[in-house]
């Protein structure tokens, strides 16, 4: 089945209005015409040729019957004659003769005269019908042709000739058995004849008629044709059946013409011994006349069908088509998200299986509506959640900046004014304490948005967890001290395989919220083996976190009740890290509490594969040997106090700088110079949509070198970052320490040198 | 479903509609007259008038429901004329006459009206048709005509009474129109060629037939031949009484002569003729015309002959002549 294409446009109900119930009634009525069609004049073919062919037969026996009978008829009384001629002339008497000759006029009525002729051709006598006899006339016939003839052949017929012009006569002679008895004539009236062919009777207006030897009618149902004395040679069949012998005739010859140019079925027989020819024939029109009413009861019929056709075609097409429109107007409602819609079909067939199925989808399609839309509401009230988590964290991180900032504002007032050396330092120091606590909610702001963007990728190692809690207890030993708390990190000669940095960084998290919410007491850092595992935990002697407070701990900016009033008070966002990193090297952290004692926070990680393997620990950064020092050093942001700042650091340190916003403000700056740089550093977003990362490239290009480049951005956003990761330069996140910076720009500056040596 | 109804009668109704064919008898009811030269209650009437109907009949005609017949009857001229006039006051569409006379009056009143004639001795000598094979005008039918026939008659009579010397032809000069000139030379010279008188014995009017014929039997040898003629048809009992009476042997030419007590007759049969006449009715009602209907010759002669007036008569009939007769009335 083909698929529609995309964009073609459904068919409108207007335009399929009666379509698939047109097609229907068209098909339907058209096979029944076709079937009647194909039958009927096949039927009629075969009826008019068996018809044709009966009728003709039919006729053909009455002929031969008829002809029989006259040639039976003309025997008869050739028969009769015969008898006269039994003895000669001379041996018998007058009055025999009378009384043979009043005998045969009693028996043959059709004789109207008798004549006897002796052996030498005198007439002897002559006895008739209608007039005197005679006897004795002695009249000569022996050269006529009836004398001669019957003498030879023992019988003779004459023509057929008319009396009066009205009558036809036929003139028989027979002879004796020796010739010495002569031979008698007679005279017979064929009138007889006449009345046997009309009695012939076929169909309605069929006849018979008889022709002689010579083609000329002698007898017909309309006297007075015959006495027209007319030939018949013009009509084929008379022809035909002249020249043909006794046989059957073809089928050609079965249909002649009648004297009125009308075709006529026509069938003949011979009349034995006189040569006439007797033709039964009827009128076309009349032997079709059952065929013709045949077509016409077919046709009425086909048209009868065709209406029957029709009729059910429609009942039949509606019990299909509008169960298939009520489907077809179901799926539109339902398309334009009526889905309530149901159909009700009640066909008891398939269709009715598929109204019923459609209805399954619709009620589907339905409760998967209904599925997501509560799905949507809640999709959008975690949204919602998040949203409003968002707006949370943006307030208390603005909050929480505000303060260190306020207190950077006095203190920097503090410098302007006149104040003594000692007190300047103690301020310095406090200044560098605001940064220090602004910079680290920075670097957890930071940390959020790397662990959100999934930037962070852990590099994990084989390391021994003593390690990792000697400098957890060396970090805090310190703070423990000052509030006059017990640390201490349980020996562990278990091996971890873990990233050390981040693991470090939980634990440095979770230990640094007991260390703020334990008043009195101390805190534990231990390890325990648990399944296969190792289970790191951290126990305070603080004040216990309430039950239904247990998962609201893990999120962002929530702080515990009442905090120890510290200047680093806690930002909230401790845990929350915990909890991120926990998800991402997928460990599980567990937090058993009981209020007023204290707490345990558990994390669980794998344990490594142990010995053999050389601590691989990564090294905190260090300050370096200063490579710096005289490097040519170009920096590019949007930001002039950034530029500023950055610009008089460089030349503290006693580098070459060259600050500018874009890179055609650089490369004027760098031409100024004179040489080519030796490391650029650029802010990642940049004025009119351009990054660092399309600078720095630029400025490689421009000197045609490979500087080392790395990034700096304020930017937490999760796009920056995987992007500066795939660029492969470095990136670090304002606000920098000035260490930190240091640091990366020796680092780059040795690489750089070394790959140069190696080169 | 009434739709279908409907078609269904219509289909019917269609298929069996008959065939136009040529006017069948049933379309509609065709007006015939039959005129009888003869008295209305001569009891040859019913024998004609069934045989007639009898003819009709099977070739489809019946009276009453698809022909009505009128028939009207006359003995006489004038009557003929009266019966006449009402017939053709009824418009028929043909009118059969019973002999040449009633013709005769017929043709006074019509020359259009087709007639069929049932017997008349000579219709060419009469005017009536211009040839036997094509009459020509508005009258056809049937004839006997053997102007022969006179010296058969007298051959006939000879042989039963052979004692006759002198034969008379009895004829009405006003109804027998041609006859007597048509049969009288056949007549004459037979009589002569066997020595026998031939006599002519007009007769007028029925009051002349007792003294005529009472005339010519006071001498014994007398021998009578009534020729076909209507006067004599309508007076056959007076002449057939006086000619026993006067012991004169008579033949004549139709068959009632005979079985009414005459001797014998020799002629056709009237009655077939009547039968067959209706065929001729049928053929001209189905549209022929009678110009072209031949005259037809009815070679059907019958002898009839009364034994018990030949045996009043004191005369033997001869064995050769029983053998020829096709009726005997005893």
């Amino acid at each position: 089945m083909k698929t529609p294409r995309a964009g073609t446009k459904p068919i409108t109900p207007a335009q399929t209005r009666g379509g698939l119930f047109r097609k229907y009634i068209v098909f339907f009525v058209a096979v029944v015409f076709l079937a009647l069609a194909a039958n009927g004049p096949i039927d009629i073919w075969f009826s008019y040729q068996e018809q044709r062919a009966s009728l003709v037969h039919s006729q053909r026996e009455q002929a031969e019957a008829a002809a029989a009978r006259i040639g039976q008829y003309v025997k008869e009384i050739e028969n009769q004659m015969g008898w006269m001629t039994q003895l000669p002339w001379s041996a018998s008497t007058l009055e025999e003769w009378r009384f043979d000759a009043v005998r045969l006029l009693r028996q043959v009525p059709a004789i109207t005269e008798l004549a006897r002729i002796d052996a030498e051709g005198r007439e002897q006598a002559r006895m008739s019908r209608v007039a005197m006899d005679v006897v004795g006339t002695q009249s000569d016939f022996s050269h006529d042709p009836k004398f001669v003839q019957t003498m030879a052949s023992k019988r003779y017929n004459g023509p057929v000739y008319f009396r009066r012009e009205s009558e036809p006569y036929l003139t028989l002679a027979i002879a004796g058995a020796r010739r010495d008895n002569g031979i008698v004539v007679a005279e017979v009236n064929l009138k007889f004849i006449w009345d046997l062919v009309s009695e012939i009777k076929v169909g309605k207006r069929g006849y018979a008629y008889v022709v002689d030897a010579d083609s000329r009618l002698i007898a017909h149902p309309d006297i007075s044709l015959v006495l027209r004395n007319i030939e018949l040679l013009e009509l084929a069949q008379v022809r035909a059946a002249q020249l043909s012998s006794n046989e059957v005739p073809p089928e050609e010859d079965q249909v002649g013409t009648d004297l009125q140019g009308q075709k006529v079925l026509t069938a003949h027989a011979r009349v034995p011994s006189l040569g006439w020819l007797l033709f039964v024939e009827l009128p076309v029109a009349e032997a079709y006349a059952p065929l013709y009413v045949s077509i016409m009861r077919s046709g009425v019929l086909i048209v009868a069908a065709l209406v029957l056709a029709a009729l059910a075609g429609i009942f039949l097409a509606r019990r299909m088509v509008v169960p298939i429109r009520a489907l077809r107007d179901g799926a539109a409602r339902i398309g334009s998200g009526d889905l309530n819609q149901r159909l009700s079909i009640d066909t008891g067939d398939e269709l009715q299986a598929l109204g019923d199925q459609f209805n399954i989808m619709a009620a589907k399609l339905q409760d998967s509506y209904a599925n997501l839309e509560s799905k949507v509401d809640e999709r959008t009230h975690q949204l919602e959640v998040a949203n409003q988590a968002k707006s949370r964290f943006l307030a208390a991180a603005s909050h929480d900046l505000r303060q260190p900032l306020h207190a950077l504002g006095l203190f920097v007032a503090q410098l302007r004014g006149r104040i003594r050396a000692a007190e300047r330092d103690r301020v310095v120091g406090r200044i560098e304490a605001a940064v220090a606590a602004m910079n680290e909610l920075f670097n957890a702001l930071l940390d959020i948005s790397k662990l959100d963007a999934g930037v962070l990728i852990p590099n994990v190692t084989t390391f021994p967890a003593a390690q990792l809690l000697s400098r957890i207890e060396t970090t805090f030993a310190e703070s423990a001290r000052e509030k006059g708390l017990s640390l201490r990190a349980v020996p562990a000669c278990a091996w971890v395989r873990s990233d050390f940095i981040l693991l470090e960084r939980i634990l440095l998290n979770l230990v640094s919220n007991a260390l703020r919410y334990t008043t009195h007491g101390g805190i534990v850092v231990g390890c325990r083996k648990r399944g296969g595992q190792l289970r790191i935990e951290v126990w305070d002697t603080g004040s216990g976190i309430p039950q239904d407070q247990r998962e609201k701990i893990f999120g962002e900016f929530y702080r515990l009740g009442e905090p120890d009033h510290d200047r680093r008070a806690g930002l909230g966002l401790g845990l929350a890290i915990v909890d991120r990193l926990c998800r991402l090297l997928n460990y599980p952290i567990a937090l058993t509490s009981t209020v007023g004692k204290g707490s345990c926070f558990a994390v669980t990680v794998p344990i490594g594969d142990a010995r053999g393997r050389s601590v691989d620990v990564p090294v905190p950064i260090r300050v370096p040997r200063d490579v710096s020092r005289g490097k040519l050093v170009v920096v590019i942001d949007n930001d002039p106090l950034v530029l500023d700042g950055m610009g008089g650091l460089f030349r503290s340190w006693g580098c070459g700088v060259v600050t500018a916003d874009t890179d055609g403000a650089a490369i004027t700056g760098i031409a100024d110079c004179g040489h080519v740089p030796d490391l650029i550093i650029s802010d990642y977003s940049l004025t009119n949509g351009k990054t660092g990362i399309d600078v720095i490239a630029r400025l490689r290009d421009a000197f045609d070198t490979p500087i080392p480049a790395f990034l700096m951005s304020g930017d937490t956003n999760p796009e920056p970052l995987q992007e500066a990761r795939a660029s492969g330069f470095h990136l670090l996140h304002k606000p920098v320490d000035p260490m930190t910076l240091r640091a990366m720009v020796n680092r780059m500056l040795k690489n750089d040198a070394a790959a140069r040596v190696r080169l | 479903m009434r739709r279908r109804d409907i078609l269904a009668l219509f289909a019917g109704a269609l298929a069996s509609r008959p065939l136009p064919a040529t006017a069948q008898p049933g379309d509609r009811v065709r007006v015939i007259g039959v005129l009888i030269g003869l008295t209305e209650k001569d009891p040859e009437n019913p024998l004609r008038i069934a045989n007639f109907e009898r003819g009709l009949r099977d070739l489809g005609w019946i009276d009453g429901r698809n022909l009505r017949i009128h028939y009207r009857f006359g003995a006489d001229a004038d009557r003929l004329q009266a019966s006449a006039r009402e017939l053709l006051a009824l418009q028929p569409a043909i009118i059969v006459a019973s002999s040449s006379f009633v013709v005769f009056e017929l043709l006074r009143l019509t020359q259009t009206i087709p007639i069929v004639f049932v017997t008349a001795a000579d219709p060419i000598g009469d005017g009536f048709v211009s040839s036997l094979a094509r009459p020509g005008r508005n009258v056809t039918g049937f004839t006997s005509n053997y102007e022969s026939m006179g010296g058969k008659w007298l051959e006939l009579l000879m042989e039963i009474a052979p004692n006759t010397d002198r034969v008379a032809v009895m004829f009405n000069p006003a109804t027998a129109t041609g006859s007597r000139a048509y049969f009288f030379p056949a007549f004459e010279s037979a009589a002569r060629s066997i020595a026998v008188t031939p006599v002519g014995m007009p007769v007028h009017n029925a009051a002349e037939i007792e003294p005529v014929l009472a005339a010519f039997g006071r001498a014994p040898g007398g021998g009578l031949i009534v020729t076909p003629d209507n006067f004599a048809a309508v007076h056959r009992g007076r002449i057939v009484a006086e000619a026993a009476r006067q012991r004169v042997p008579a033949i004549y030419s139709l068959r009632y002569f005979a079985t009414e007590g005459g001797l014998m007759s020799y002629g056709v049969d009237l009655l077939d003729l009547y039968r067959r006449a209706a065929a001729n009715v049928d053929r001209i009602l189905k549209g022929a015309s009678p110009a072209d209907i031949p005259v037809q010759v009815s070679a059907k002669v019958d002898l009839v002959i009364n034994l018990k007036t030949a045996n009043e008569l004191g005369l033997a009939v001869p064995r050769i002549m029983l053998a020829r007769a096709n009726e005997v009335i005893e």
